[in-house]
Formats: structure tokens, sequence, C-alpha cells
């Protein structure tokens, strides 16, 4: 005698399976959203400034001034284009939880050709600001995101919600990969005091520019490289990483053992069916991998649609429900390696029960009419 | 040949701590044909089977079927014995419900063209159904079907034809003397039914804790 294919017992067996599967799928799918949008509330600084480091660095002072030796060295550097001194604040975006923000810049008027350029940014309505005045220009999509126009007036003296300062007039509009405003450095000079930082552009490529930015460092400053943001951005959020664990952690073990329960039925009550299998002289072992592949069958197929389901409803989050907002969440692989305890303890529950249900003595008890 | 060899056989149920075999001894060399073991119910039939079968260990003496220790566990390959030397079709008629009746034949035949025989035991046209959608009296001769397809040349059937009606039971056991004639198989069948005697070739009873020939019990 021969064992029926896996495949067809598991779909002419699929009504038993229905909750199994449907269960698996609900706690996948619970993993991989917690652990998406947990992160992503958790990474609204990392997204502000991620894509404007991959263009340049900053140096802050500890200090409340520069020094014009170390300013000199770097001007120096054959791997520095530029140096730019700069101050910085935030304009708020529309983003789920009110957390969104992007970065303003202030720029002295001499150094807005370049800066734009270097970042191919093109302004596309308006003029830059007028040195020394509330005039702040803003990328296309914070002006379509924030529904604002030319002649707009923006900050928190007109809006509480606004993280930016006092009331700035939009001069222009422009496009580009970055989203960013930029203002006047005067202005914010003579609001915010005269301490600037430095932004600092590469000659051709950026981290070898960052290399000698480390090998010129200063104790008397700070380094923000994309790299040192990612750093201290996964430092911050460890604490947060170590909840989204124990929530996954205490998850996987309830489903595994809610799961666990109803593998055992399912297995009793196919039990009559195990045991005409080892009368007609297959092996216990071998029964017992026929039931371990249909269970590592349902949970991979379980969870593969958990995947499924997480990428349709984070899609539907995006496209439909919060479209207005800027909700930029992701599934990455950090995600989907989460739900692999959960595989991994369903399996090992599965190999437990298969072996303790599949006894020798059992299934020649139920032979013999037991 | 088939050669079973029962000598000094004793066998007592955990249950009550009563012997239901006590000191059993017995020979048979046979090719082929039909033995039946008769007795009412709870005399032990069903156990003479499982202790042939090997499924139950006897509490002394010694079993031999085709040369094969079955008392002996360190060199007693139950599932060998099983596949290949004697199987037994155990008294529910066991089908795995969710195959249909082909589907549950193919598993033994490997899709072997077994017409005639279906035409023969009158199941022709339950076979594309479920074992859940047709009768005990038809789920019993597909599981009779099922046992005469199996490599084994030792058959046990306990109570084959217990939910048949007469017709019909008359149609198996005649369909089980051809199969033996044609395919030398051997089978051993406890029943307490006594209208299968007539096609026996060997008839034993249960009496006195032993197995007792009677060729004259017409």
């Amino acid at each position: 005698m021969q064992l029926p294919s896996v495949l067809l017992s598991l779909f002419r067996n699929r009504k038993h399976l229905y909750f199994l599967i449907g269960l698996i799928v609900l706690v996948t799918v619970s993993i991989i959203l917690v652990s998406v949008l947990t992160i992503y509330i958790s990474q609204s600084e990392l997204r502000a400034w991620e894509t404007p480091l991959s263009y340049f660095s900053i140096i802050e002072p500890n200090l409340n001034f520069v020094d014009n030796d170390y300013k000199n060295k770097l001007v120096e550097d054959s791997k520095i284009k530029k140096v730019i001194e700069f101050k910085d604040s935030i304009i708020s975006v529309p983003g789920i939880l009110n957390t969104e923000y992007r970065p303003v810049l202030a720029l002295e008027n001499k150094d807005f050709e370049v800066f734009m350029n270097e970042l191919n940014l093109k302004l596309i309505s308006g003029e830059i600001p007028q040195s020394d005045t509330r005039d702040i220009i803003i990328s296309e999509n914070i002006a379509k995101k924030k529904g604002l126009k030319l002649s707009d007036y923006v900050g928190n003296a007109i809006d509480d919600e606004e993280f930016l300062w006092g009331r700035f007039r939009i001069s222009g509009i422009f496009e580009g990969e970055l989203d960013i405003a930029l203002a006047s450095l005067k202005y914010f000079e003579r609001r915010l005091g005269r301490e600037s930082s430095l932004l600092v552009l590469p000659e051709n490529n950026l981290s070898s520019m960052n290399n000698s930015l480390f090998n010129l460092k200063n104790n008397n400053y700070n380094i923000e490289t994309k790299e040192t943001l990612i750093k201290n951005n996964n430092k911050k959020n460890k604490d947060l990483l170590d909840l989204i664990y124990i929530l996954i952690a205490i998850l996987t073990v309830s489903l595994t053992i809610i799961v666990g329960l109803y593998i055992s039925l399912y297995l009793k009550t196919r039990l009559r069916e195990f045991a005409l299998y080892y009368s007609r002289g297959i092996s216990r072992f071998n029964i017992v991998k026929f039931v371990l592949k249909e269970l590592l069958l349902i949970t991979l197929i379980s969870q593969l649609l958990g995947v499924l389901v997480s990428y349709s409803i984070l899609f539907i989050l995006k496209e439909m429900i919060f479209s207005d907002l800027i909700f930029l969440a992701q599934i990455s692989m950090f995600d989907i390696l989460l739900i692999l305890p959960l595989f991994i303890s369903i399996i090992l529950v599965s190999f437990i029960l298969a072996f303790k249900n599949l006894k020798i003595k059992k299934l020649e008890n139920i032979i013999m009419g037991g | 040949m088939n050669k079973i060899l029962l000598e000094s056989l004793s066998y007592k149920r955990e249950v009550n701590d009563k012997y239901i075999f006590e000191n059993l001894n017995l020979e048979l060399k046979k090719e082929k044909g039909i033995i039946l073991v008769l007795g009412p119910s709870g005399v032990g039939k069903s156990t003479f089977l499982h202790l042939l079968n090997g499924l139950l260990k006897a509490d002394k003496g010694h079993i031999e079927i085709n040369g094969i220790d079955l008392t002996n566990l360190d060199s007693f390959d139950s599932k060998k014995f099983w596949s290949e030397t004697c199987n037994l079709m155990y008294q529910n008629f066991p089908l795995i419900n969710w195959l249909n009746c082909k589907e549950n034949l193919d598993l033994i035949t490997g899709k072997k063209n077994i017409d005639e025989m279906l035409e023969k035991l009158n199941v022709k046209d339950i076979y594309n159904k479920y074992p859940n959608d047709i009768s005990f009296g038809q789920r019993q001769r597909i599981a009779l079907v099922q046992c005469f397809l199996m490599k084994p040349k030792i058959k046990l059937l306990d109570e084959p034809t217990s939910a048949l009606g007469h017709d019909d039971k008359l149609k198996v056991i005649k369909l089980i003397k051809d199969i033996t004639e044609e395919f030398n198989d051997l089978f051993i069948i406890a029943t307490h039914d006594r209208d299968l005697i007539q096609f026996a070739d060997e008839v034993y009873k249960i009496e006195n804790k032993k197995l007792v020939l009677k060729n004259n019990i017409n």
C-alpha cells in the first residue's frame, strides 16, 4: 500500500483546516503590521533626514560657534566641494498620527544656487527667499500635501499644529527628489541667534568625503552623516524594538498553544486513517512524515497568505484610507523575519504532537477495534 | 506452500486475567483455500487473528508463519510481515473517508484494471462515491476488494460478511473462493456465520481454549 498524496489530503480535508489557516493568517498579519507600523511611526526623524543626508553631511558645533581654523581645513579638503553655513528647523507634513515632518534649511543667499544645483532642485514658480525676509521656498510635494501655494503663509503663528516657528511667506516652489524647505539664514539668525551648523557637499563621492570628515574630527563638533543618523535612530528605537519583540513573543506563544490544541484534535479525528496505513504495512515513521508534511505545508501556505494579506492591507491603508497623507510604510525583510519564530514553533509543536498522537500502541488498539 | 505453526500457545486477556487460549498447538500447511474459525461472540476469534497477525503477543508458546517467528520480538518486522506475508482486514471495514472508492483501491493497486472484480462484487456503480455516501454493506465490499488486491498471500478476515445481506454474502464468499483458485491465496476467516461453512476447505471451532478441527460440522 502507498500513502495518498499530501496535497490531495490537504485539499480534501480543507474544511477541517480553515480555522487553523485563518488563525495562522491572522497572527502573521498582526505580527507584520504591528512591526511595520510601530517602526514606521518611530522613524519620522529618519524619514525627514535620510534622503537629504544622501547628498550632504552636517557638522554641528558643540560650542556656540564654528572656529575658522576648522572651517578652513574643511574648505581646503579636496573631497569637499562646498561648506555652507546653515540653521535648521522643521515643517510639518500631513502624516499618520501627526508625526511627519521635513527639514527646513536656512542658507545664506549666495549659497542657494550651488546648493540647489548640487541637489538637483529646480524652482518651478516664484523666486528664492530674499535675504533677511520671512520668505520660504518649499518642494512641490510638500506644497501639494499641505495644500499650499505661492504667497500663502505657513508657521505656528497661524497654525498651532505647525512645527515651524513664526510665520513665513511661500515665495517659491521647487521640484526635485528632496522634500525640504529653504529659507533665509539671516532671518533665522535674527530670530534664533548667530550660531550655525555646517553643511558639507562632497566633491565626488559622499562616503569618501565622510571618511575625510571623520579623519578631521574635532571633539568640539558632531558629524551627522546618513550612517550616524541610522545608527542613532536604531539606538533610540531599541526599547521600542524590545517591546515589539515581547509582543510578538506573546502572540507567537499564544498562537502556538491554540494551534497545538487544534492539531491534536485534528490528528485524533484522523487516527483511524493512520491506523489503516499502519495495518497495511506502512511504518510509523512514514506516517509521521506524511502528517508533518501536511502540517508544514499548511503552516507555509497560511504564512504566505498572511504576508499577502499584510501587503494588501498596507496597500489599502496607503492608497485608499490615508491617500491624502504622507504614509510611506513598507514591509521589510525584517518584518517578514519576525514571523519565523511562529513558523518554527508551529513545526516544533507539530513534530511533538505527531509523535505523541501516533504511538504504535494507540494505532494497534484501533486496528484491534479499540 | 503456506505454513502456520502454533506451539503451546497461551494468551490471556489483560482485563480479566483469564486465558482465552491455553497450550494451543496447531500446524497448518496449505497453499490456498478458505479456513473458517467459528465460534460465538467473545470466544476469541478476533484475538486468534490478532495473534496470527502479530498485533497481540502470546504470553507463552511460539507462533511461526512461513518461517517468520512472530514471538521473537527482536527479529519480527511487522511492517514487512503485513505488507508481504500476512494481512488482516479488521472488523470495521476501514476506508479513507476523504478518498473515493476508486482512490482507496488505487492506493493498493497503483491504478490496475480491476473491473472484473468490481463487477462480480456489484460495486462498480459506487466506484466514484465517497465511503460516507455509501451503505455499510457497500463499504464492506470495497474494503474486501482492497484486501483481495493486497500482496500478502495469507489474508485474515474478521467477520467479513457481518454487514451483508444473504445474496451479497454469497457473492462475497464465492468471490473469495474464486480468488483462492486464481491467485493461490489462503483466507483465514473468523466468523459466526454458519452459511459460509459450505464454502470452506477446513473449519475450526474454538472450544475449551483450543482450536478444534471440525470436518463434519454440517
